[in-house]
């Protein structure tokens, strides 16, 4: 923005003037997300290793694989996926609702696809991570009703976790400590897991971050039909993780 | 509603000058449209599960693994249009500059060739190394694994007594291993020894993967047959009361 007339009563989005050095706001628009999606291939190329990692790996020793994948539940991870399809469909929506002018609902939307990540992240770590790390399940968590309790070990936090005795120690590389590994390669699945996912579920919680500032912005006016650069741009961030989940999710969940 | 329908890229007229001023040009993609893309993808992301839970139950019919590919197939085919649904409409590729299109179709064939080419080198390597034979321990070590296996039942015949805690371990090992349908078919033949029979470092070296235990008789016997060796019994403790 360059000059704002104090008198200007009209929202910030249509005071909105492009920076001199374009020709024209949509040159200024279109250059904004060719740069964007140029730090996208990035990010295409970073997903890229640990996929590489896991192809190669995987025709290596399918055995590791085939027996790690079995010990991940799909329905967490297909709920993950849907809640993430979600999300990207509520933040599209809003950016439609940015550009029709409705900014209400735009921030409604927006809001919705933030807590549609947060539930993604507490779903990985609370009903994933945690358990297969520790062998602490959260005392809501159905998956601990095939296991018997380890009643010695007491609840965890305040009641919150209980313990599997066992289950634990199914963690990457040198970490690892589950007892009942068959496949000799199963320290390295799960580094690929870990690494995978974890980097993947970081970038959730950048993308909420991004959308948190865009939410805020547009609660002061800044984004609107004739502006809305930032909406589009904290858009193609969320769904650059939607889509490395679409990826993700079948070739660690699904495979046998 | 005028914008259900947005225009596709001009490429004489990028930025639309002739119609609008500012940014009216831009598409703007319709809540419907999105609406009907977010069904499809669940959709897909239904059948994906569908299709495993299927090849699962193929592969109890004719009582044996499909080949590789079909999983990889099933899976990836799926997984790529639903990518190329979310970049075409929710990131909005189809209304844009193709100029991004293009750059990222490149990403992708980089991506490709570098997968490709990793996976000529380490998938290759037991081929290039055939003449390494005899200083490769067929298929590694297993090391990592049967410790922590041996750790947790010494534990638990610690805490349980010899036989309580075996049997423990083993109650333990069945809940974790094979509680579940589906994971019960997997350990099938899932040994330390089914990497080593398929693939691997030298895999191609073997016909057969030896088990386990056949590594040191085949080894104490190859070191017997040698000419320097004054036994010619083939008793493998001999060769350590032997002086050199």
């Amino acid at each position: 923005m360059t000059t704002l007339d104090s008198r200007d009563n009209r929202p910030l989005w249509q005071r909105y003037v492009h920076g001199h050095h374009w020709r024209t706001q949509a040159e200024e628009f279109d250059g904004a997300k060719l740069g964007f999606w140029l730090f996208l291939t990035t990010e295409v190329l970073l997903f890229g290793g640990i996929f590489c990692a896991y192809a190669i790996f995987r025709s290596l020793y399918p055995g590791a694989w085939k027996e790690g994948s079995s010990l991940l539940d799909w329905k967490i991870g297909g709920i993950n996926t849907a809640v993430l399809l979600i999300s990207s469909y509520t933040m599209a929506v809003s950016i439609y609702y940015i550009q029709v002018g409705k900014i209400s609902r735009a921030r409604l939307n927006l809001m919705f696809t933030i807590l549609c990540g947060a539930l993604f992240v507490t779903l990985k770590l609370l009903l994933e991570y945690t358990p297969k790390w520790t062998g602490w399940f959260f005392f809501m968590d159905p998956a601990l009703g095939h296991h018997s309790i380890d009643a010695a070990a007491g609840n965890g936090l305040f009641g919150l976790f209980r313990h599997v005795e066992g289950y634990g120690g199914k963690r990457p590389g040198s970490l690892y400590e589950y007892g009942f590994g068959h496949d000799p390669h199963m320290p390295l699945w799960w580094s690929v897991y870990y690494v995978g996912t974890s980097i993947h579920a970081l970038h959730v919680i950048i993308g909420m971050i991004l959308i948190f500032r865009v939410w805020l912005k547009a609660g002061k006016g800044v984004y609107g039909p004739n502006y809305y650069t930032g909406v589009e741009i904290a858009g193609l961030y969320w769904h650059l993780v939607d889509l490395i989940w679409i990826f993700l999710f079948p070739l660690l969940y699904l495979i046998h | 509603m005028s914008h259900a329908s947005p225009a596709a890229f001009n490429e004489l007229d990028p930025h639309d000058a002739s119609h609008h001023g500012q940014h009216e040009h831009h598409a703007i993609v319709g809540p419907f449209q999105l609406r009907l893309v977010l069904v499809t993808l669940l959709f897909f992301t239904f059948a994906t599960v569908a299709f495993a839970q299927i090849e699962v139950f193929v592969e109890g019919l004719i009582g044996g693994p499909l080949p590789w590919w079909v999983n990889v197939a099933g899976a990836m085919s799926i997984a790529v249009v639903k990518s190329l649904l979310v970049m075409a409409i929710f990131m909005q590729l189809r209304y844009d500059n193709p100029m991004n299109s293009i750059i990222m179709a490149f990403t992708f064939a980089a991506l490709a060739i570098f997968i490709v080419f990793t996976g000529i080198d380490l998938l290759g390597r037991s081929q290039v190394d055939a003449y390494k034979a005899e200083n490769i321990k067929a298929g590694g070590t297993d090391e990592i694994v049967s410790k922590k296996r041996d750790a947790f039942l010494a534990k638990m015949v610690d805490r349980y007594g010899a036989e309580e805690g075996k049997a423990k371990y083993e109650e333990l090992d069945h809940e974790f291993n094979h509680a579940h349908e589906e994971s019960a078919a997997a350990p099938e033949g899932n040994t330390p020894n089914l990497s080593r029979e398929r693939v691997g470092l030298t895999g191609a070296l073997l016909e057969v993967a030896p088990a386990k235990g056949e590594h040191a008789e085949h080894g104490a016997a190859h070191e017997g047959a040698e000419p320097g060796k004054k036994g010619e019994k083939t008793n493998p403790m001999g060769q350590e009361s032997e002086g050199p």
